[in-house]
């Protein structure tokens, strides 16, 4: 059953008011039959501030009190990570489903507190891949468990040219940002996008090694990554940097059946085909093709607002929402957070460092 | 007379500590601890507070007590919606309470932005001056008009509770050597090719020593107290006036692409109507948004008379003087 179909709407709250969490709300502002019951912060003028903005009440800077007086069905945690545990804790044992922005906790340990909670709970507990649930990364999954391209020997992931320019409040000198205090510096911040999307195509990672370095110092850790995963019988190379230009996020799937390539931040796929002579000729063409429609598509998806970023967070709320309205299976399943954390923890461990 | 600038390292925070000094006042500079001071104002007696306004602890009241005027520039164009909250209302709302708490009672001179006024709301070619009604919906506009908003909000509470004497500057576009393109005309392409929305709308162009000599005056000069001040230098110039010499400052180098602004005008209305029918699945970009882009290239009148009526001030800097001081220095 769709949120919708309930007559009373579910309640949503939401912990944490930084840059992502605009985007949280204009999004559950247009979901149907999802009302938003709380919002929390710690500092009161940004709590006024949001609420004014989008004519909600329920503003709150105890976090304890939302979830006293807002009961929410659903608590968003998008708060800096190192205070997910407890925020995630205190509302699955209030009776609220979770949805954490990634990554879902700096340390293991944490993320393993987080589980057990909604394991006693019996609620649900779901990381934010907005990535993986982008439309274009679900068009290329349908595909491959199609057999468009037969048995996937490799994928690559690059999200390319993250914090470009200033790097905004992460290079900030005066004022330490949240990222640079995880154990993985920034990339932690950026890594569970690719390494969510990679194995989705792999399936369960049996072995990590791992490139991490610092190509500029005033960056204050490290800002370039390569994570090469090892599949039962597949690989993925899983990426983030900071330096390549210009800035874009790129999924490749190479199959004994054909390839795939897909330009997330540009919704844009193309399938090449086996075989050489003809067919060779044909790909080149309909690759061509593929791209001067896509150049076409981007202009005016450009011109009318179309693109957005954050697509698959719509989805994830969508399928969310859907599961804890009729108790069915959420969008992103513990088996799926448990793969990708695991991989996590490892590539930000000295474990396998190249 | 002792004053504490905020945002002393900008743009307009370095003029106006040029401004000070020539004034007679002791300057201390508020600037980030990560930024250095310029060595210049050492050996001229600035002294450099290193505070960041977002976490100022206990140091800023015993700054406050030594001054009789506060200059609060800080503030950001750039940036998260969050971190232009932090620095530009959050920062603010800290200095406030602490001249709260701590009793202080000098002057506040608070820079504040055009960016507060409803130009949606005002007709073409009305004019606009400091009775111009504020923005309703800054949100729709964008984090920098949204944060400076709340930011004048603020300022005027305090100064509504009658405890501080609260000075509002809301300058134009400042301009001055080494801010020499302005986002009025049109868009960069590249270093040295101006696309020039339109040509014919009258800017709102304030020169940066004028701005700093109209802040200064707004801290000494008794009748300012409670006064709300617009910042525009009063001889107008249009887009293409200005172009043009941005232009002749290199000319084998710079050109300028004209582009009609009513085209703009046109397909943002288009979007924005098909916004409505689509519930929203299309909706104007935001260099298309008519409620951005009106703001922006509408074309106003501006009253400049009320600094020099309420004041007896008048900018020191003549339009040609800021014109050939401005862009003196890109000469080929």
């Amino acid at each position: 059953m769709s949120p919708q179909a309930k007559a009373t709407p579910l309640r949503a709250a939401l912990v944490g008011l930084g840059a992502i969490s605009l985007v949280h709300i204009e999004k559950l502002m247009r979901l149907p039959g999802v009302q938003i019951a709380g919002l929390c912060d710690l500092e009161a003028p940004v709590v006024d501030a949001v609420c004014e903005r989008y004519s909600l009440g329920g503003g709150f800077t105890d976090f304890d009190r939302m979830l006293a007086e807002a009961r929410p069905d659903v608590v968003h945690v998008l708060t800096p990570p190192q205070s997910h545990r407890g925020l995630a804790v205190a509302a699955l044992e209030a009776g609220a489903h979770v949805l954490v922005e990634k990554p879902i906790a700096p340390t293991r340990e944490d993320y393993l507190a987080m589980r057990e909670a909604a394991a006693t709970t019996g609620l649900h507990l779901v990381e934010n891949y907005n990535w993986r649930q982008a439309a274009v990364v679900r068009r290329a999954l349908g595909l491959v468990r199609s057999g468009a391209i037969g048995e996937v020997v490799h994928v690559e992931v690059v999200f390319g040219g993250v914090l470009s320019g200033e790097g905004g409040p992460v290079r900030d000198r005066d004022v330490v940002h949240f990222s640079q205090a995880l154990p993985g510096g920034v990339l932690q911040n950026f890594a569970s996008h690719p390494v969510s999307i990679a194995l989705a195509f792999t399936g369960p990672c049996e072995g990590v090694s791992t490139m991490r370095r610092c190509l500029d110092p005033a960056m204050g850790s490290e800002d370039e990554l390569r994570a090469l995963l090892a599949g039962e019988r597949s690989s993925a190379l899983a990426s983030v940097t900071r330096h390549t230009e210009p800035p874009g996020f790129t999924l490749r799937v190479a199959g004994t059946g054909g390839s795939l390539e897909a330009d997330l931040y540009n919704d844009r796929l193309y399938v090449a085909r086996p075989g050489g002579g003809v067919t060779k000729v044909a790909n080149g063409v309909r690759h061509g093709l593929n791209l001067l429609g896509g150049a076409a598509t981007l202009f005016a998806d450009t011109l009318t607002s179309r693109l957005d970023h954050f697509e698959g967070l719509e989805n994830l709320l969508e399928g969310l929402y859907g599961a804890v309205s009729d108790g069915g299976e959420p969008p992103v399943s513990v088996a799926e957070i448990d793969a990708v954390n695991d991989v996590m923890f490892k590539i930000f461990s000295s474990e396998g460092q190249l | 007379m002792r004053a504490l600038v905020t945002g002393a390292a900008g743009f307009l925070g370095s003029h106006l500590v040029e401004e000070l000094l020539a004034r007679g006042w002791q300057v201390d500079a508020l600037v980030r601890p990560s930024r250095e001071l310029p060595p210049d104002w050492r050996r001229r007696g600035v002294a450099g507070v290193p505070i960041d306004l977002r976490q100022p602890g206990e140091r800023l009241a015993p700054v406050l007590a030594e001054c009789d005027a506060v200059f609060h520039l800080a503030a950001t164009t750039g940036g998260t919606w969050r971190s232009m909250f932090d620095t530009t209302v959050a920062a603010t709302q800290g200095l406030l309470d602490t001249m709260r708490s701590s009793g202080w009672r000098g002057r506040l001179v608070h820079v504040s932005s055009f960016s507060v006024y409803g130009l949606n709301q005002v007709r073409a070619r009305s004019t606009v001056d400091e009775s111009t009604p504020l923005e309703p919906d800054p949100w729709r506009r964008d984090d920098y008009a949204w944060t400076k908003w709340l930011q004048e909000r603020l300022v005027r509470e305090l100064r509504d509770e009658g405890t501080v004497e609260v000075a509002i500057v809301r300058p134009g576009i400042i301009y001055g050597p080494g801010r020499a393109f302005q986002h009025q005309l049109g868009r960069e392409l590249g270093a040295n090719t101006l696309l020039l929305y339109g040509g014919l709308v009258t800017m709102r162009l304030n020169y940066v020593d004028n701005t700093a000599s109209l802040l200064a005056e707004c801290a000494e000069n008794p009748r300012a107290a409670g006064e709300v001040f617009n910042a525009v230098d009063p001889e107008p110039l249009r887009q293409l006036q200005y172009a043009r010499r941005w232009r002749d400052a290199d000319p084998d180098n710079r050109r300028i692409v004209p582009f009609p602004l009513f085209a703009l005008r046109l397909f943002g209305a288009a979007l924005a109507r098909a916004e409505g029918a689509t519930d929203g699945a299309v909706s104007p970009p935001s260099f298309l948004d008519p409620y951005r882009l009106k703001p922006a290239y509408g074309d106003f009148r501006y009253d400049t008379s009320k600094a020099p009526r309420v004041l007896g001030w008048w900018p020191p800097v003549s339009r040609e003087q800021a014109l050939d001081l401005t862009f003196a220095e890109a000469g080929p």
